[in-house]
């Protein structure tokens, strides 16, 4: 996968690694059983520190994206099947969208719109 | 003209030449890069951009070329204090200068490229998918063998003066380095610049498979420099050809690796989009600065080398050490000047037992026992030496040296003078002058009555 980072946006670097790995897994672009790079080549890559790279995994990690083996590194892990819903931090982080949406001038139309786009692009 | 002029001027042209080859090459596009800026393929067809392109060939091929001219006379300085200050100057200059162009080329074409909106994201790439393949395997242990067997197996040789033993030790220790080096620089894997991870991989493949040939010819090169060395070290001009010859087919080997890199790599990027823009992090598209980048080395944009990151300390340290080792360059000049032309110095001293003591101002360097003296000799002329060990200068010369006809001698004398002292003691040869032809005459019939009463 290509990892894009800007070291000039608000985002933590070990945010935007570890979203851009999960926008990878949902649109198939890593799929389960995957290999990741260890810590220490994507951080030697990106020129970035070992401890940021780390904590991005283990963010991963504790979501459920990744699992960490000694001998493997880190694999991508398969979906878990359909959850019960969206989690409390998913459901903040989806209010706040919609709300910028809403400032942006966008309808609820409009809104959908996009939010079925974006989904559809996760779908194989 | 001298000897070291001629030297020089070669060695000077040679690297001008080299210069104005990669700045050249420069003003043609590959991976994106255009004068070290990123364009896009349209920005080619601009009247803008092409005019820009075609008034920096012409100012560096000028500039280039006053250089050059100007290097002649130099050649013809006889004093080698004031002409070794001079080359060192040029040197910079002449070096340095021809980059002003590029400087010149690269800001107005990042000024264009903010006019047309052909701004990048400025985002660090990094494939994963590019490293994840398998790749070249970096130089083994056997390949350091060989060359470092060559450097070190001329140090069994019996007789061998300490100034090619220090030379043996040099260049094992150099060849010992290369294939570090060559290890850790397959550690890095750049060339992140498209979306596709294959044709990321293959310039990846291609950067490492030029990284090896380079570190093997080096490994080589040094270790047949060193045996080539030994077997000619009893002439000076014959170790300065050598080196000259050995050089020029070092750079030139290196040049056309580094240009089968770039073609390959503009081949490989000629339709691809780039996706990659670092420009703001690269000065003048030479120097890259970049504060965020942890990485102290990172690889050049274009061919096979790398460069430092002068936004770490590290980066700042060494560029600290490289404008200091400047300094020091220019001072050799000057500081050569001083240490010749202080007199030698010869002169009796003590009553028993008498001493012959050879001085280069006040350091003492021979000191021998008129006792131990069995031949004393006059003469009007030096005979041609080559130095193994020890100064060179103009008016001063000291240390071992091999005396063609004779064999191994030892010096503390001034060639200009028409009077030297030769004398043997404890089967060592020594040739001497005083501070003037007078005094080394003087000294000499003192020692020839003490010696032959």
């Amino acid at each position: 996968m290509l990892f894009r980072l800007d070291f000039q946006s608000a985002v933590p670097i070990y945010r935007q690694i570890r979203d851009q790995v999960v926008l990878a897994v949902a649109q198939g672009e890593l799929t389960p059983g995957e290999r990741l790079p260890t810590t220490r080549a994507l951080a030697e890559d990106a020129g970035v520190n070992v401890m940021t790279v780390s904590k991005a995994y283990q963010l991963l990690k504790a979501e459920g994206y990744l699992v960490t083996d000694r001998r493997a590194g880190a694999v991508v892990r398969a979906p878990r099947g359909k959850a019960a819903g969206l989690s409390a931090d998913q459901t903040a982080r989806l209010n706040l969208l919609a709300g910028e949406a809403r400032l942006a001038g966008l309808t609820l139309d409009d809104f959908v719109a996009a939010c079925k786009a974006a989904f559809g692009e996760t779908e194989d | 003209m001298e000897t070291m002029s001629g030297f020089m001027l070669l060695t000077f042209w040679l690297c001008a030449g080299v210069n104005y080859i990669m700045l050249r090459n420069m003003s043609k596009r590959q991976k994106g890069l255009l004068l070290g800026v990123t364009l896009p393929p349209e920005a080619d067809a601009l009247p803008e951009v092409q005019a820009i392109v075609k008034q920096y060939r012409t100012r560096l091929g000028t500039l280039c070329l006053v250089c050059a001219a100007l290097s002649v006379p130099l050649a013809f300085v006889q004093e080698t204090a004031i002409a070794l200050t001079l080359w060192m100057l040029f040197f910079l200059a002449g070096l340095a200068l021809p980059y002003l162009p590029l400087l010149r080329a690269n800001a107005e074409l990042k000024a264009l490229k903010k006019a047309h909106g052909w701004q990048g994201s400025g985002c660090r790439m990094v494939d994963t998918g590019a490293s994840a393949f398998a790749l070249p395997k970096p130089i083994g242990l056997w390949t350091l063998l060989v060359p470092l067997v060559l450097c070190l197996l001329p140090m069994a040789l019996p007789g061998l003066p300490r100034g090619l033993m220090l030379v043996c030790g040099i260049d094992a220790a150099c060849v010992l380095l290369l294939w570090g080096l060559g290890r850790w620089t397959f550690r890095r894997r750049e060339d992140m610049v498209t979306e596709d991870s294959a044709r990321n991989q293959t310039l990846l493949r291609v950067r490492r498979l030029y990284w090896d040939r380079f570190w093997r010819l080096n490994l080589w090169a040094m270790a047949l420099l060193n045996l080539f060395l030994i077997l000619g070290y009893r002439s000076e001009a014959a170790i300065l050809g050598l080196s000259l010859g050995f050089t020029v087919l070092l750079v030139a080997a290196t040049l056309w690796m580094e240009l089968s890199v770039r073609r390959a790599q503009a081949a490989l990027t000629e339709t691809a989009p780039i996706v990659a823009d670092e420009d703001d992090a690269w000065l003048g598209g030479i120097f890259y600065y970049n504060p965020t980048d942890k990485r102290f080395l990172v690889a050049k944009r274009l061919g096979i080398g790398t460069t430092v990151n002068l936004g770490t300390w590290a980066g700042k340290l060494y560029y600290a050490f490289v404008g200091l080792v400047l300094v020091v360059c220019l001072a050799i000049g000057p500081i050569f000047g001083i240490v010749d032309s202080i007199p030698v110095r010869l002169e009796l001293s003590g009553s028993a037992p008498v001493c012959l003591v050879a001085s280069h101002g006040q350091s003492e360097k021979y000191r021998l026992d008129t006792d131990a003296i069995t031949d004393v000799q006059l003469r009007d002329t030096l005979p041609d030496a080559a130095r193994t060990w020890g100064t060179g200068m103009d008016h001063y010369l000291q240390g071992d040296f091999y005396v063609i006809g004779e064999g191994n001698a030892r010096f503390c004398l001034d060639p200009t003078q028409k009077c030297f002292l030769r004398v043997e003691a404890g089967g060592q040869v020594y040739w001497f002058t005083g501070d003037s032809e007078d005094h080394t005459a003087a000294i000499a019939q003192a020692l020839q009555s003490t010696v032959h009463p």
